[in-house]
């Protein structure tokens, strides 16, 4: 044989070989999947859920038993199960157990149910969020009443619009087991009884005294009041805040530094956290900002500030820039950052428990366009769950994590150092290196 | 001489020539232009809609802006004079009297590239680093990327090193690797211009199909394989190459 063929030959062996070592390597189906939807610890927030859960929670699941996919949904299982044993869960395989499955009224693999005491709530292919919300509404019967204002142009909670709607909002109220309502507020309609906390979703022009002078009752006798203010708005609103101890300033806060990146100077990252006061210390992350005003406690000792815009940011009387979207500090007018946003008091008053007010300096942030990013959501969310009283589902939720999406937000000061020192400093020093190599080298001969 | 001694020689010979420099220069140059402007256009277009968590993704395996991209461009420049330089100035013959296997040869090679392709891609966890300052990062598919990264760059650079013994050309090894491993890229390209059996058969071969799971931060045993197995045959042949020209009697 010559030495032709033999290399030949030798040559297809090894390939061959080679081929069918990755083919079987490839059929074991090993894989690890480092993806961030797939977690492997639970929130805080759910582990805060968990930790108040009191009666036993059965979780009845139906499964494929042979899809790899369904793995995430039984890791969650026994991720829960071993935070709070008092949930237990069971897989069953639809087929496998039809007389069950007719029990459970279920067609189609994937349907989950959560019981306790009686209660039973039903959903399809669970993830971490919506587990706990089923969780949380079977095991606390009684559902808290919101009330959300409305004729003075507030922001709808039912509206789908994208920019400005609200829906997205009651709809992450409801899955936190909120009852949600809307009101018109006047001399004969005060807030019911029955209200847990009441909303005002950036109205457009104030409520008329009447309704002013409701919610300062229902303040007054211990109820829980989120105001989402927009800027230049509402001066007798701002007046009743006032004399609650809630300062709302009339100019515009600009953040060059901390805006979003290839965004306008009105939407920023807000980073100041105040850590002593639940609602802001358990933020997952810097709440994203839109069109800000100043709101800050009058009093330390009364109220808190809840956040604060950074050192970059400044106050500035100018409304123009809520047209352009953009403005330069002007010395004299504009007053220097750092700017509370956000606020909150505890109202004395004849009610059984002192009266909660928490006041942002923003509705946008809300709003459905915004919900989802860093740490809007939690920030909405724990607000009302501290004025309802229910302190134990405040907490830092998990990112959203719909199909292939993260967060991605920098200021544009940090995209311009990521050009200069990526694009620039790090070839240029490489390239430094090696001047003085060959330098070195030619001196040494 | 040692294996380690003559992987020894190999860095020191990338060290000491301003090539390896003027490579590392671009490649970051390029990388960081690239993580600049993909960062841009996902903040700029995906905000608000929901498009963003594949940034990494997109950085990583997203040709033509891409790590991976550049990895293709510069590694036939780290590779071009492995052997072509040797065959060039007759130290071959030098080097195949040393008492050492020819696989040990081309194994101490391979090895001083690959070094140098893992340094390269250790400068650019700047970004993520970078990046993490800002927000939390997702680490875990981050370091399946970069698994995923030096097993390409160790691939190419194995394809390279077979060109590189095939001709005494340093530019000719260069260009003649560069096409192959845009090949490599292009070969699961064109769909339409395909039937099913030939386009399963190009994906499985394509390089760029068998990394993309890497960029995810999913790592397959199939993906392990293939890059392993690819590395393996184009050092098969590269020895084949080196015993071919033993009986040609080009010594």
């Amino acid at each position: 044989m010559s030495r032709w063929l033999a290399t030949l030959i030798g040559t297809l062996a090894c390939a061959v070989a080679l081929v069918c070592a990755q083919r079987l390597a490839a059929r074991t189906g090993w894989r690890v999947d480092l993806t961030p939807e797939r977690r492997s610890v639970l929130s805080a927030h759910a582990r805060g859920i968990l930790a108040a859960v009191d009666a036993p929670v059965s979780v009845t699941a139906f499964l494929r038993a042979d899809d790899p996919r369904n793995r995430d949904i039984e890791d969650l299982l026994r991720r829960v199960r071993a935070a709070q044993p008092l949930v237990q869960f069971r897989i069953l395989d639809l087929n496998r157990n039809p007389a069950l499955a007719r029990e459970f009224g279920v067609d189609a693999y994937g349907a989950v149910a959560v019981e306790s005491d009686g209660r039973r709530r039903d959903f399809a292919n669970p993830d971490e969020p919506t587990l706990m919300a089923a969780i949380i509404q079977v095991t606390r019967p009684a559902r808290p009443r919101v009330y959300a204002t409305a004729g003075n142009g507030e922001r709808r909670l039912g509206d789908r619009e994208r920019r400005n709607g609200f829906s997205a909002a009651n709809i992450a109220l409801i899955n936190e087991r909120y009852e949600v309502g809307e009101l018109r507020l006047d001399a004969d309609t005060p807030v019911p009884d029955d209200a847990a906390a009441l909303i005002l979703a950036g109205p457009e022009r104030d409520p008329p005294p009447a309704a002013l002078q409701q919610i300062d009752a229902y303040l007054r006798r211990g109820g829980g009041v989120l105001v989402l203010l927009d800027p230049a708005r509402t001066p007798a609103l701002v007046a009743l805040l006032q004399r609650h101890g809630i300062i709302a300033g009339d100019e515009i806060v600009l953040d060059s530094d901390r805006r979003l990146f290839a965004g306008d100077y009105l939407t920023m990252l807000v980073p100041g956290r105040n850590p002593a006061q639940p609602v802001s210390a358990n933020l997952s992350a810097p709440p994203l900002l839109s069109a800000v005003r100043p709101v800050r406690a009058a009093d330390a000792d009364a109220g808190v500030d809840l956040l604060t815009t950074s050192e970059s940011s400044w106050r500035t009387p100018d409304r123009s820039v809520l047209a352009t979207g953009v403005g330069e500090l002007v010395a004299g007018r504009d007053s220097r950052g750092p700017v509370a946003v956000a606020a909150s008091v505890e109202v004395a008053g004849d009610g059984p428990r002192p009266g909660r007010l928490l006041v942002v300096g923003d509705a946008d942030f809300a709003a459905n366009l915004l919900l989802d990013y860093a740490g809007n959501r939690d920030l909405f969310l724990n607000a009302v769950d501290w004025l309802a009283g229910e302190e134990a589902l405040i907490g830092s939720r998990p990112p959203r994590q719909l199909p292939g999406v993260n967060q991605l937000f920098i200021s544009a000061a940090q995209g311009e150092r990521i050009f200069w020192l990526g694009a620039v400093a790090q070839p240029a020093a490489v390239l430094l290196c090696g001047l003085l190599v060959v330098a070195y080298r030619r001196r040494s001969g | 001489m040692s294996v380690l001694a003559l992987l020894r020689k190999e860095l020191r010979a990338y060290f000491a020539s301003p090539l390896v420099y003027v490579v590392g220069a671009v490649f970051y140059a390029l990388t960081g232009f690239f993580f600049y402007t993909q960062l841009v256009y996902f903040v700029q277009y995906g905000f608000g809609v929901n498009i963003l968590g594949n940034f990494w993704t997109a950085f990583m395996a997203g040709a033509p802006y891409s790590l991976s991209m550049v990895l293709l461009l510069v590694v036939p420049l780290l590779t071009m004079r492995l052997l072509a330089e040797e065959w060039k100035l007759g130290t071959i013959e030098l080097l195949l009297t040393y008492p050492l296997r020819d696989g040990a040869i081309v194994a101490a090679k391979l090895a001083a590239c690959a070094l140098v392709i893992a340094l390269l891609l250790l400068g650019t966890l700047a970004y993520p680093l970078f990046l993490a300052r800002v927000q939390p990062v997702p680490w875990a598919p981050i370091a399946a990327s970069y698994l995923g990264l030096l097993l390409l760059g160790v691939c190419f650079a194995a394809a390279g090193l077979l060109i590189s013994a095939l001709t005494e050309s340093q530019v000719v090894a260069a260009v003649a690797t560069l096409g192959f491993l845009l090949l490599c890229w292009a070969v699961s390209w064109n769909e339409a211009a395909t039937s099913p059996p030939p386009l399963r058969l190009a994906a499985e071969l394509a390089m760029f199909d068998h990394f993309e799971p890497f960029a995810r931060g999913v790592i397959d045993a199939g993906d392990l394989a293939y890059f392993a197995a690819a590395t393996v045959l184009f050092v098969f042949l590269t020895l084949r190459v080196l015993e071919a020209r033993h009986w040609r009697g080009r010594r």
